[in-house]
């Protein structure tokens, strides 16, 4: 049978390829008995859109990152922490732990949807119109943050400004000097092209947004098991790669940008800024839905905060 | 004959019910009015915060998005009330009474049933959304999307009251915009008998394993049947548009999935149709117009026209071409321009012996001007779709020349059209300081699109949160010039907001049909077979400007754009052509649809404001569309027209 796949970026970013490589594998492996047929580019709506038609089984699968999930499972949230992850490393093992797996099928099941796994999106960073080489340069600049409270809490502790801007509307904010710079992935500078106007690139890497791949509760059941196992097998394939692959595939947008747009990337000393959102460690540990995830990562990466 | 409903309201006393009537719209009205209001403060105060105290408000954003939301909802359903909604009442004009008054019961009846699939899957997805929060307010998403019932039973209850009255169980409100005639209890059966018969029909049909296996076997196809059946059907019978799009989503998504979980999704995705901050543009810019209009601006810039109008041939008509797009710099809206422009031209012309028919389609054809010049919701809207992928400021910077070249077209034929039948120009060259005093006069109006355009270039403000910046510039002007009192001003409010919900309700029901066909993976056929025909951009580009004239005769702007820029910006991109340049085609190209008859919105406002009827401004048109069509050639096949000002601006 077909199934419905959602998601809302392109064929060619991480992500798309990866589901790309996914689908044609289990299509192989079932032989056509599971074959996705992919809605890239938002066509069947945002994140949170198609989440609900994935709850009622209408759409069959979907990209959702850890964002959109925090807003139905506020326990997601601990790992939208910044510098939470300090490492691909520690990210990859934090992921792939069952402890922290299980969490995220109980957050979720209560939603009618069964997480199939993650992506990784690589870590995201700073970049700026203006020179920047510290946690002091980036004191009151202007930068784009996504809506979400905690990346506009984690901007204000970094000192700066976080200023909402729909992504559709952020090259023209650059240009035009609405923001000093965004909070983002620093392949954008390439992909998206920001790098023309942004110049300055500044390796802070404080979150890792991660994508999941939820499917319906209506998918699962209709699949033979011996299907469905062949489905979670070959994302679990994906998702190991993906880690790797996006940080290799981050780098080398970022290169482009370097070499094609004259981008500066600026290594930088990250203590000031994990120092920084300490308080936000206190408040998740302080919360009931948070606290028990947030212990187990850290226990995971052997760290006291 | 007699209607019972007519000769009650007529007595001396007003009935009761007619008294809860109006101060029930009243109540609704002032709840728009104010939710208007806010929303132009919420959006001065997401600019001032940002760009004068440096503190940016973080709620301003979702606050007005669902603010939209929610006004273009409820004005829809207010658009019920008073039969505001579009449609295209061809067949049902030329139909005896009778048949006329059952197809006036069908169409009731299939709204009703349209405001009960809202009301239904309103209430699931309140129910099901109830855990999902806004990520900045934190919002229940179920609670905000109880506008959908809200919507829903307005429809229910406004249809029911207008059937009563045509039965004269209701007396009709003598003050009420739409005529509605007596009809009978046998006319009511035998239209719910039809709708009965071709709704059993239809379900049975539909789960049957016949089509069952056709939408296995075929899903574009069988799809792409149904949908355009359906649309065309609804059509003719004279139903509101947005009600014929919305159905034939209801039937396409019902092909592929059950009744009671499509109910929601039907209500969802028109909800997630008009959750997007761009369209904040569309109330906002003809807000401004209005409020431009009200304080008697729009004269100022006739006259000013006039300077130069004046001295061809066809004065007043080339004066309403100029004043079109001078308005066109205050409002991305071709219905307030040909409304505002042609409301103060048509009566000089009439006095002076004009043809009108002419002045109409000179009207008519030259308004649209004003979504390519910028400011101009149209291209924000545009540039939204594709994902930012065609910056604002460049579109608009792309939309000058060619907004231009459509109203020259206009000039053009007017001019020959006036040297045929000896019109003369009406003044000889002003005196410099008669032309200073003119200038002078509408300089203030003139001054907004260097403050929308400057503030946006200087990192002020967004294009988006230029549209609201219009709005506070025009209400500045208002009170300079005391145009304006607290009344006035809750008209204006409320007129637009009813536009706006008539416009922004065609754009859910049209979002929900296009997920519906996306669902059916219909635009990827098509990108498929289109691509399988050429790939020459040329040939492409030829198809796709075809492709949407025809659209653009049956269609409206807002749903053609939304339903065929995802299908063929992919498509063109990949052969190379810049999306600027697309945008500026597309939006050209329906530009000329607003003005093509059945369904051209332009044409229609132009026409009521002048009472010609639209059959005798045809033949005038045509010349003028023909020249119109050979500039959207030379604005497809030459880029620079559209790409040089946005590369000289570096943008
Ligand atoms: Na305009
Ligand atoms: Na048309």
């Amino acid at each position: 049978d077909t199934y419905r796949l959602a998601t809302n970026v392109s064929d060619n970013s991480t992500a798309g390829q990866l589901l790309a490589e996914f689908a044609g594998a289990v299509a192989e492996r079932t032989e056509g008995r599971v074959e996705f047929r992919m809605f890239n580019d938002g066509v069947l709506g945002d994140q949170g859109q198609y989440f609900q038609q994935i709850q009622r089984g209408v759409i069959d699968a979907g990209l959702v990152n850890s964002g959109t999930l925090e807003n139905v499972a506020s326990a997601v949230g601990v790992m939208n922490l910044p510098y939470v992850f300090r490492t691909s490393e520690e990210y990859a093992e934090v992921m792939t732990a069952p402890e922290v797996q299980q969490a995220l099928f109980d957050a979720t099941a209560e939603h009618n949807v069964v997480p199939l796994g993650f992506i990784s999106s690589g870590f995201r960073s700073i970049y700026t119109t203006e020179p920047v080489e510290s946690f002091e340069d980036i004191q009151g600049l202007k930068l784009r943050a996504i809506a979400s409270p905690t990346y506009m809490e984690m901007l204000s502790l970094f000192g700066a400004v976080p200023t909402p801007l729909p992504f559709g509307e952020l090259y023209a904010g650059l240009q035009q000097g609405i923001v000093d710079g965004a909070e983002g992935g620093l392949a954008g500078l390439y992909v998206a092209q920001f790098g023309e106007v942004a110049k300055y690139a500044l390796l802070t890497n404080q979150t890792r947004l991660t994508d999941f791949v939820v499917t319906s509760n209506r998918f699962v059941e209709s699949l033979d098991p011996a299907d469905l196992e062949i489905v979670q097998e070959e994302f679990q394939k994906i998702s190991l790669k993906s880690v790797e692959f996006s940080d290799a595939s981050e780098a080398a947008d970022l290169q482009k940008a370097v070499d094609e747009m004259g981008v500066q990337v600026i290594e930088v000393d990250t203590a000031p800024f994990i120092e920084a959102v300490r308080p936000m460690y206190e408040n998740a540990r302080a919360d009931e839905a948070k606290r028990p995830l947030i212990e187990a990562i850290f226990a995971i990466e052997n760290r006291e905060f | 004959m007699e209607n019972p409903a007519q000769s009650l309201a007529g007595g001396n006393t007003t009935p009761a019910i007619i008294k809860v009537g109006r101060a029930v719209e009243g109540a609704i009205a002032l709840f728009l009015a104010i939710l208007l209001a806010l929303m132009v403060v919420a959006i001065s105060w997401q600019v001032a915060s940002r760009y004068l105290l440096n503190i940016p408000s973080m709620y301003s954003e979702e606050f007005l998005r669902f603010s939209l939301i929610w006004l273009g909802m409820i004005a829809a359903g207010y658009c019920f009330v008073g039969g505001r909604h579009m449609s295209l009442p061809l067949l049902i004009d030329v139909l005896p009474p009778v048949p006329q008054k059952i197809l006036r019961f069908i169409n009731s009846e299939l709204s009703m049933i349209f405001g009960a699939i809202l009301i239904w899957g309103g209430s699931t997805s309140f129910v099901a959304n109830s855990k999902m929060l806004t990520p900045m307010t934190q919002i229940p998403v179920g609670w905000l999307q109880s506008v959908l019932i809200i919507c829903g039973a307005m429809i229910l209850i406004a249809e029911t009251i207008r059937v009563l009255c045509q039965l004269g169980i209701v007396p009709r409100d003598p003050q009420a915009p739409a005529p509605t005639e007596g009809a009978t209890f046998g006319q009511l059966a035998i239209a719910t008998l039809i709708v009965a018969i071709f709704g059993a029909c239809i379900v049975t049909l539909w789960q049957s394993d016949w089509m069952s296996e056709h939408v296995y076997s075929s899903l574009e196809l069988t799809s792409t049947i149904v949908l355009f059946t359906t649309f065309v059907v609804f059509l003719i019978i004279g139903a509101p548009i947005a009600i014929g799009l919305a159905f034939a989503g209801v039937l396409t998504l019902g092909l592929q999935i059950d009744l009671d979980v499509m109910m929601p999704t039907v209500g969802e995705t028109m909800f997630n149709g008009l959750d997007s901050f761009g369209f904040l543009a569309l109330p906002f810019f003809i807000l401004a117009g209005n409020i431009m209009n009200a304080t008697g601006l729009a004269r100022r810039l006739i006259d000013f026209a006039m300077l130069l109008g004046g001295r061809i041939p066809g004065s007043l008509w080339q004066t309403n071409v100029l004043a079109n797009m001078l308005f066109g710099t205050l409002s991305g809206s071709g219905i307030a321009s040909a409304t505002a422009i042609g409301g103060i031209i048509n009566p000089v012309a009439r006095e002076k012996g004009y043809n009108m028919a002419m002045t109409t389609a000179v009207n008519a054809a030259s308004a649209p001007s004003g979504m390519l010049i910028p400011p101009s919701g149209a291209l924000i809207v545009y540039s939204l779709i594709t994902g930012g992928g065609a910056s604002i400021i460049a579109l608009f910077m792309a939309g000058y020349l060619p907004g231009i070249i459509m109203g020259l077209s206009v000039m053009l034929v007017a001019y020959w059209y006036a040297k045929k039948h000896g019109y003369e120009a009406e003044s000889d060259k002003p005196s410099r300081a008669e032309t200073m005093r003119l200038f002078m006069r509408a300089a203030p109006s003139l001054m907004l699109v260097v403050i929308v355009i400057s503030g946006i270039l200087g990192g002020a403000f967004t294009a988006i949160e230029g549209s609201g910046i219009a709005v506070v510039y025009s209400l500045m002007l208002a009170l300079v010039y005391r145009g304006l009192n607290l009344r006035k001003l809750f008209e204006i409010l409320r007129d637009t907001s009813i536009v706006t919900g008539a416009i922004l309700f065609l754009i859910a029901a049209s979002t929900m049909m296009s997920w519906s066909m996306t669902f059916a993976s219909i635009p990827e056929t098509v990108r498929v077979l289109m691509t399988s025909v050429s790939d020459n951009f040329i040939v492409i580009l030829l198809m796709i400007n075809l492709i949407l004239l025809v659209v653009g005769v049956f269609m409206d702007m807002s749903p053609a754009m939304l339903i065929f820029t995802p299908i063929f910006y992919p498509i063109v991109t990949e052969l190379g052509v810049d999306p600027v340049h697309f945008g500026v085609i597309l939006i050209y190209n329906l530009a000329l649809g607003l003005v093509t008859p059945p369904v051209g919105t332009v044409l229609f406002v132009s026409c009521s404001i002048s009472g010609e009827p639209i059959s005798k401004v045809i033949g005038p048109l045509l010349p003028i569309f023909a020249l119109q069509a050979a500039g959207l050639l030379l604005i497809t096949f030459v880029p620079a027209i559209s790409l040089a000002l946005p590369t000289l601006f570096g943008l």
